[in-house]
């Protein structure tokens, strides 16, 4: 129990409520995008209708890539990378780095091709600046939903630093909530209390605190540190430890570049790199992507990206010469050789997308990231029924409804725009998919504009999105030719549907309940 | 294996918490359910739900400890959240 001041106790209410009111529906929005992206992949292999081959890297790549090497102009043989899209289908990028007209930083730029696995032959072929490359539609329905999250689908910086804000946000909330709740220990089994709707409002609330409070401050500052650590950190170290020069910054942390040779020499090729990759003698896995520098160069290096192998937590990065294929060992995350400082940037990530140990370790993270969803909810409801006699904020009552409720009304109609669109006019896949994203938030308003605020309300949104939940499988079966069940996708979204379905009915029922119990009463007193 | 270790790991905190739960002296009293007979050993209830994470970290199990440090919370969430009605009839 932390004691507080009557007078600190008033403003850290203050503090709490009012950052919920005023972020917590965009809070609301990144968190339910990240706990929903943590199954991306699964979901950009769902769209597609599945896809048969997930060891594209292992497969034969050298023959086409030797080709595109010599269709592409040289000054973008300085890198190339490779790796497998969610819809299965291998990207290669071959790029150099260049300002922009208008000058700043150096970015990509170069010629992306998409290439078909099963047969090797190129979907497409873009070239341009990497920021200015048209999505690819096969993948689109995975990067709206990462996008979304990570920079709330708009331009970067912007985006960053509002995501990595809303990050800061809830870190605030947290440890605001944790001083005001002074009964943590007391109250930790404490079920919700039912016969008062506030008192059954607040325990809901503080019980998912309790509960996710460490999972809120974890997610809350490792997202602040992705979001700031390249768009804000890196400009302030670099300006204050290497007068300004972000590239020597840069240099520094992941490590500096071995000295360039320009002298001609063939490229060994990637086959032989990924074989001997998969051995226990280096990471012991496939690359999920793999980096090509100085192509057909004699200082040509591959470095080959790996998921956490079984029972490991990091991510690993291997080096090999690109000339003789010779290995040069593992790479850590910054710097040249292991250090504490890399240990903890790669921890940051494990704790921040739970991808560390397959299935299991995907649920759990998925459950911590719909927990805090349920936090930011339930503490914007308790805020508004306790002012619900105000008109305003019975409507920002409707608003966290449509908020809650709606944007994932509104991905299921992305998705399906998604589906409607990639067989048969895949050229328009973004278009669709985004007007399908607004469709969804604008019908998610005018019912929460149209309806009285409340469970009536409630129950609407929860009897639509079932509906939508129940719809997606049978559209995606419908309009693709993956078997049902593709990663199990199709029975969850089925069995979610079913739930929100019950949950509205129940909701309808627990309220004739009251309304009767209130009869009864008034009754009973005359 | 992870997996294994992981499971093994939250289904102590699990029965840990279960114990705290329907053993726990508020929610009996605001349930208005006869209080708990016998000694209440919560400092053991307590041991058993936490020493799996320190138990994962000595033994370098670190995949199956942050497992466990994100789906302990979850479950103890879930068994807090059941209303006393679920274990009346005791």
């Amino acid at each position: 129990m932390i004691r507080v001041s009557k007078s600190a106790t008033g403003r850290l209410i203050d503090i709490h409520g009012w950052t919920a009111v005023l972020f917590g529906l965009a809070l609301y929005v990144v968190v339910l995008t990240g706990a929903l992206a943590v199954f991306s992949h699964e979901i950009g292999a769902w769209s597609v209708g599945g896809h048969g081959i997930d060891d594209a890297l292992a497969g034969p790549l050298d023959h086409r890539l030797s080709e595109l090497t010599r269709e592409v102009p040289e000054k973008y043989h300085e890198e190339l990378t490779v790796s497998q899209n969610a819809a299965g289908y291998l990207v290669a990028f071959f790029h150099t780095h260049e300002a922009q007209a208008g000058g700043g930083l150096p970015e990509d730029v170069g010629v992306r091709f998409v290439i078909d696995p099963a047969n090797m032959q190129v979907v497409s072929r873009e070239e341009g600046f990497a920021d200015d490359l048209p999505d690819v539609s096969s993948s689109f329905l995975h990067d709206f939903l990462v996008d979304l999250h990570v920079r709330l689908y708009t331009p970067d910086p912007v985006g960053l630093y509002l995501t990595g804000l809303l990050g800061l946000i809830l870190l605030v909330s947290a440890v605001s909530g944790f001083i005001l709740h002074r009964h943590l220990i007391m109250d930790m089994f404490l079920s919700p209390r039912q016969k008062l709707r506030e008192l059954r409002a607040r325990d809901r609330h503080t019980l998912a605190g309790t509960w996710s409070l460490l999972f809120a401050v974890i997610v809350a500052f490792t997202g602040a540190f992705f979001s700031f650590a390249t768009t804000l950190g890196l400009p302030v170290i670099a300006m204050t430890a290497f007068e300004g020069d972000q590239q020597k910054a840069i240099e520094v942390v992941i490590g500096v570049p071995e000295e360039e040779d320009p002298t001609p020499a063939s490229f060994i090729g990637l086959e032989p790199v990924i074989r001997h990759v998969q051995t226990s003698e280096a990471a012991g896995s496939l690359p999920v992507f793999v980096l090509v520098e100085h192509m057909g160069r004699a200082d040509a290096r591959i470095t080959t990206f790996h998921d956490p192998s079984d029972g490991a937590l990091f991510t690993g990065s291997h080096v090999y010469s690109g000339v003789d294929g010779s290995y040069r060992g593992e790479k850590p995350a910054l710097g040249k050789s292991p250090s504490l400082g890399s240990d903890l940037v790669s921890l940051m990530g494990v704790l921040h997308f739970g991808l560390f140990a397959g299935f299991m370790s995907k649920v759990i993270w998925l459950a911590l990231g719909l927990a805090t969803c349920y936090l930011t909810y339930s503490g914007l409801n308790l805020w508004c029924i306790r002012r619900e006699k105000s008109t305003g904020w019975r409507l920002m009552s409707r608003l966290n409804d449509a908020t809650a409720y709606g944007t994932a009304f509104a991905l299921t109609v992305a998705s399906a725009g998604f589906l409607l669109s990639y067989g048969r006019v895949p050229e328009k896949v973004v278009a669709w998919t985004l007007n399908g994203f607004v469709s969804g938030v604008i019908v998610s308003l005018v019912l929460a504009l149209l309806l009285p605020s409340g469970w009536r309300t409630q129950q609407m949104f929860q009897r639509v999105l079932g509906l939508s939940l129940i719809a997606l499988p049978v559209l995606r079966l419908a309009m693709s030719p993956g078997p049902f069940a593709v990663h199990g996708l199709d029975l969850t979204l089925l069995i979610s549907g079913l739930l929100s379905l019950i949950a509205a009915r129940r909701s309808g029922a627990d309220r004739l309940r009251a309304t009767e119990r209130v009869i009864r009463q008034e009754v009973r007193h005359g | 294996m992870v997996e294994w270790l992981a499971s093994a790991a939250l289904l102590m905190s699990l029965v840990g918490f279960s114990y705290l739960k329907f053993t726990d002296p508020r929610t009996r009293r605001v349930a208005r359910l006869p209080a708990f007979t016998g000694s209440r050993r919560a400092g053991l209830a307590w041991g058993l739900a936490l020493l799996p994470g320190p138990v994962l970290l000595m033994t370098g199990q670190g995949a199956a400890f942050v497992i466990w440090l994100g789906g302990a919370p979850m479950l103890g969430w879930c068994i807090a959240a059941l209303p006393p009605v679920a274990y009346r009839s005791k």
